[in-house]
């Protein structure tokens, strides 16, 4: 017992001095040990999440870029990201990439999600014509909706869902301080495991989606978004 | 203007600059209320029994795990320990492999018997509507046989309205599970185990002869967590009962479980009519990750402006330019720094670039190709319409994956985008050395060390299961140029109980790894490894490596591999020629007087799916003649699990216990767990037990892993990461 004691205080002084060098991945348990207790929790990340200030109008007054709300249903999170890139040269609707400050990016075809990139089970890419369609025409489509995601085992498991969008009727949003004419169009999706529903509010001018609410996949959940700036 | 840099429609200061303005990211919000959405395909998965198996409390039913599910079982009553893992290793079929320590046995020799087990279970008929599931299953059918037996078992479920769902089965066994209530024996009797024997081979005399015994039982799982199970055994317990380990005073068992989590499920029986038992199951599945990887997301490919709009951008007279690659060269290494990837070479023309760049961070090649592609685009003159990405390993040119630029810039987006770039990108060799490229400065020499420590586990001793040593080592991989690398490991035991055993080898062969013992007893301070090593590619599709020193703790010398392996081919041929000396039992730098030339002629082949082949003839450490099979699952995140089986020209009875060399692989990255990039595994071989027949040397840095990972199924079959 006196020796598992001593063996056991030696190991634990071992491992805090633990140290490596060079650029190649460092081998041995003690590394291997050293990363599992810096992952911490083993990725219950965002434990402590920064407060967020409370958005005015005075306050995104003052900012000049594009803005947009994104909240994690699942994970409880909020961030607000900027447009980093823009691309419309590939499928119909116009391509944009959001990023955080950090290194999360949400990919949006005209509002529609078809894309995230570095928040863990992650939306690869997704077949949405019918919703885009749906959402410029501002009338009722139906088609399949495919999303392709990545399992944990590097096989994509494409869920394919069968939806209809239709136009729920004129709504006016408030957001920050700030009412916008909008037309809320619904869009249901199904297959046999189960159903979604993704809600949009698109103003009427130039069909830009000031509000939405939508499902990501089976782990990522629903993300909801608010366009603070356009 | 030579560098070509598309700016952003912003940089990373303005996000800065509003992460500040408005504070950033991360305030609770309270979730809405969800609906059933939909899930990925999912298999059920079955609880298990006192066997570790899909089962009731002590029998079997015939369902099945799911496909690739690692299931770990430990179960106590009456004195009986069982610790059982199991792999499903196709649909069909599972294997298992049990260590059981029984109490109070007293005979043979043993206080406590201990013991190890082989299993193989076949579902023979999936579940229909109206038909239940079939399987027949062999249990301890190469072993020293105190739990042989065979069944055939038939399992129907039945989903109630509002009341769970019932599962019922039924079936016949042989054996061991035919001993109590037996209704004849239909096929003739039963062979006996010879007192003795080395066990260890299967023995086909006994399977399904002797009595046969009806056995089942009732499952009821009244919820997700909660599950009440009744069975009729037809086990008597008889070496145990003999033996006065327990008493049986009923043939029914009963027991309640409760899922305590996704993968854990604990369980309390009555079994019997005397004893009370506990179960803990555990159940892994390759494909789900504990902790699912996050990558930070990467720069978005930024288009070329078009050649109409911005022709001057488009002009290749810079590729006349003497220090153009340089130039090039010297943009590219901090943004591939950035990545995780070192550039060991690039070659640039007006319109086409080769880079050459190893890994370090990623465990997916894919990945890193993907992030290499593009900071190739973002780097590249528009000119620059071909983009050929070398994957090095540590001084080997792997494969040659050429991608378009204009096929980056369309495809980002678009639905299913790693299919349709697999579909136009090219994997194809990789020439030995890049003609016309220029290297990075500085490249080398690379020192790279680490100190920490260590735990060196020695299993099944049948007077103490497991024992351990522990201390702290250090190591260190100096590589002077290309392909070469001097490496050494030191180790310094400050604890541990593996010389405390007095199982000294009793082998009649000479003593090439059963000396274990004395190894661990000799000394404190060690020399674990210290060699050095060349690799490097005589041709296009051959490999070659030279190494000569102490390669681990029993044995130093000199060894060559050469390996044949296209980068398209599932079949790869080696051949390995190695002259080794057995170490002095302190691990410093004397020899004794054991010496031998061992080598082999391999072959694997990539069966597909995930299964790998190989076959190494040769000879090995103990001059014996033989070959070695080894079959194994690797799932394209990493995990792998295998088994391996040496037949030599040594007879059982000179081998020992065991009969022959035998063995389970088992391969867990350590991302799975972390859920961020990592290349570190985990990796770990189990032997029922280690004599001197079929050993090998265990020389460091062998081709076919290195090699193979950077080769076309192995790239293709994590595709899916490339835009990540």
């Amino acid at each position: 017992m006196k020796n598992m004691t001593r063996l056991l205080a030696l190991a634990s002084l071992a491992l805090i001095t633990a140290c490596s060098g060079g650029t190649e991945t460092a081998t041995g348990q003690g590394q291997a040990l050293k990363e599992a207790l810096k992952a911490g929790n083993f990725g219950k990340r965002n434990k402590q999440p920064a407060p967020l200030p409370v958005l005015t109008r005075d306050l995104l007054n003052t900012i000049t870029v594009s803005s947009l709300e994104t909240t994690v249903e699942s994970t409880n999170t909020t961030a607000f990201m900027i447009p980093i890139a823009a691309r419309t040269n590939s499928g119909n609707g116009k391509i944009v990439v959001w990023k955080t400050v950090g290194t999360e990016n949400i990919i949006l075809r005209d509002g529609v999600l078809v894309g995230t990139k570095g928040l863990g089970n992650d939306l690869g890419s997704t077949d949405a014509r019918v919703t885009v369609r749906g959402l410029q025409t501002r009338s009722t489509k139906t088609g399949e909706k495919t999303l392709y995601i990545r399992r944990d085992d590097n096989t994509i498991e494409p869920i394919r869902l069968q939806c209809e969008i239709t136009n729920v009727g004129p709504e006016s949003v408030v957001i920050v301080e700030r009412s916008y004419a909008t037309t809320h169009m619904r869009e249901v999706c199904s297959n046999a495991t189960g159903r979604v529903v993704n809600d949009f509010w698109v103003e009427g001018r130039d069909g830009t989606v000031r509000k939405s609410r939508q499902w990501g996949g089976p782990r990522l959940g629903y993300l909801s978004f608010r366009l603070l700036k356009k | 203007m030579l560098i070509f840099r598309h700016s952003a429609i912003m940089g990373t200061a303005s996000v800065l600059a509003l992460g500040s303005a408005i504070g950033l990211i991360c305030t609770p919000q309270t979730a809405s209320a969800q609906e059933q959405t939909p899930t990925f395909a999912v298999s059920p998965q079955p609880s298990l029994n006192f066997y570790g198996l899909p089962g009731l409390v002590d029998t079997p039913t015939a369902e099945a795990l799911p496909d690739g599910q690692v299931a770990l079982g430990v179960s106590h009553f009456g004195g009986t320990t069982r610790t059982t893992l199991t792999f499903q290793a196709t649909p069909r079929i599972s294997a298992s492999f049990r260590y059981v320590g029984i109490q109070n046995w007293n005979s043979n020799g043993y206080s406590t018997y201990r013991d190890r087990s082989f299993d193989v279970r076949y579902l023979a008929l999936r579940e229909r509507k109206y038909l239940p599931a079939v399987s027949i299953g062999l249990q301890d059918f190469a072993g020293t046989g105190i739990y042989a037996g065979e069944y055939i078992v038939a399992t129907k479920t039945f989903e109630t309205a509002n009341a769970g769902t019932i599962k019922l089965t039924g079936g016949l066994g042989w054996g061991r599970l035919g001993s109590n209530g037996s209704i004849g024996a239909p096929f003739g009797v039963r062979g006996s185990f010879t007192a003795g024997s080395t066990g260890g081979s299967p023995s086909v005399d006994q399977w399904f002869r002797g009595d046969v015994a009806p056995f089942g039982g009732v499952e009821w799982l009244v919820n997700d967590k909660l599950g009440l199970k009744a069975e009729y055994s037809s086990d008597a317990y008889l070496p145990e009962t003999s033996r006065g380990v327990f008493s049986l005073k009923s043939r029914v068992n009963f027991g309640v479980e409760y899922q305590y989590s996704e993968r854990l499920r604990l369980g309390g029986y009555y079994l019997y009519g005397s004893e009370v038992g506990i179960n803990a199951q555990l159940q892994l599945n390759p494909k789900q990750a504990l902790t699912p990887t996050t990558v930070s997301a990467p720069t978005p490919v930024l288009p070329r402006p078009s050649r109409n709009s911005n022709p001057a951008a488009w002009r290749t007279d810079w590729a006349n330019s003497q220090t153009a690659p340089a130039q090039l060269r010297d943009a590219l290494v901090p943004a591939l720094s950035k990545e995780g990837l070192t550039l060991e070479e690039l070659a640039v023309s007006a319109n086409s670039a080769e880079l050459r760049i190893s890994n370090q961070r990623y465990n997916s090649q894919s990945l890193a190709i993907g992030r290499a592609a593009r900071v190739l685009a973002q780097t590249m003159p528009p000119s620059v319409e071909t983009f050929r990405i070398v994957t090095m390993q540590n001084g080997l040119a792997l494969s040659t994956v050429t991608i378009r630029r204009s096929d980056l810039e369309t495809l980002e987006f678009v639905p299913n985008n790693s299919e349709a770039l697999l579909a136009v990108t090219g994997i194809n060799a990789a020439s030995p050395s890049l003609a016309g490229g220029v290297t990075q400065p500085g490249l080398y020499p690379q020192m790279n060390y680490s100190i920490g420590p260590y735990v060196a586990p020695s299993y099944f001793d049948p007077d103490q299961p497991v024992r351990a040593d522990a201390g702290i080592r250090a190591e260190f991989r100096y590589r002077f140029a290309p392909g070469w690398l001097v490496s050494g490991e030191v180790r310094h035991r400050l604890g541990g109980n593996v010389g405390d055993s007095t199982r000294t080898s009793n082998s009649v062969l000479p003593r090439v790894r059963t000396d274990g013992i004395l190894y661990a007893r000799a000394a404190d301070t060690t020399l674990n490894r210290l060699y050095i090593s060349r690799q490097w590619k005589p041709g296009t599709n051959t490999y070659a490596r030279m190494s000569a020193g102490y390669f681990e703790s029993m044995y130093g010398g000199v060894s060559g591999e050469l390996l044949w392996k296209p980068v398209g081919s599932r079949l790869a041929l080696g051949v390995e020629a190695n002259y080794v000396k057995q170490r002095d039992f302190d691990q410093r730098f004397g020899f004794r007087d054991y010496s031998i030339a061992t080598g082999h002629v391999s072959a694997y082949y990539d069966i597909g799916n995930g299964y790998q082949g190989q076959l190494d003839v040769g000879r090995y450490l103990a001059g014996d003649y033989g070959a070695t099979a080894t079959l194994s699952r690797e799932f394209d995140n990493g995990w792998k699990v295998g088994g391996f089986f040496t037949l030599t020209d040594v007879s059982s009875a000179d081998f020992g216990e065991g009969s022959f060399d035998k063995g389970i692989l088992l391969t867990v990255p350590l991302n799975w767990f972390l859920g961020k990039p990592s290349q570190q595994s985990i990796s770990t071989t189990i032997r029922p037990i280690q004599r001197d027949g079929g050993a090998r040397v265990s020389v460091p840095g062998r081709l076919y892993e290195q090699v193979r990972q950077g080769h076309k199924s192995s790239i293709v079959s994590d595709w899916s990461r490339v835009w990540e």
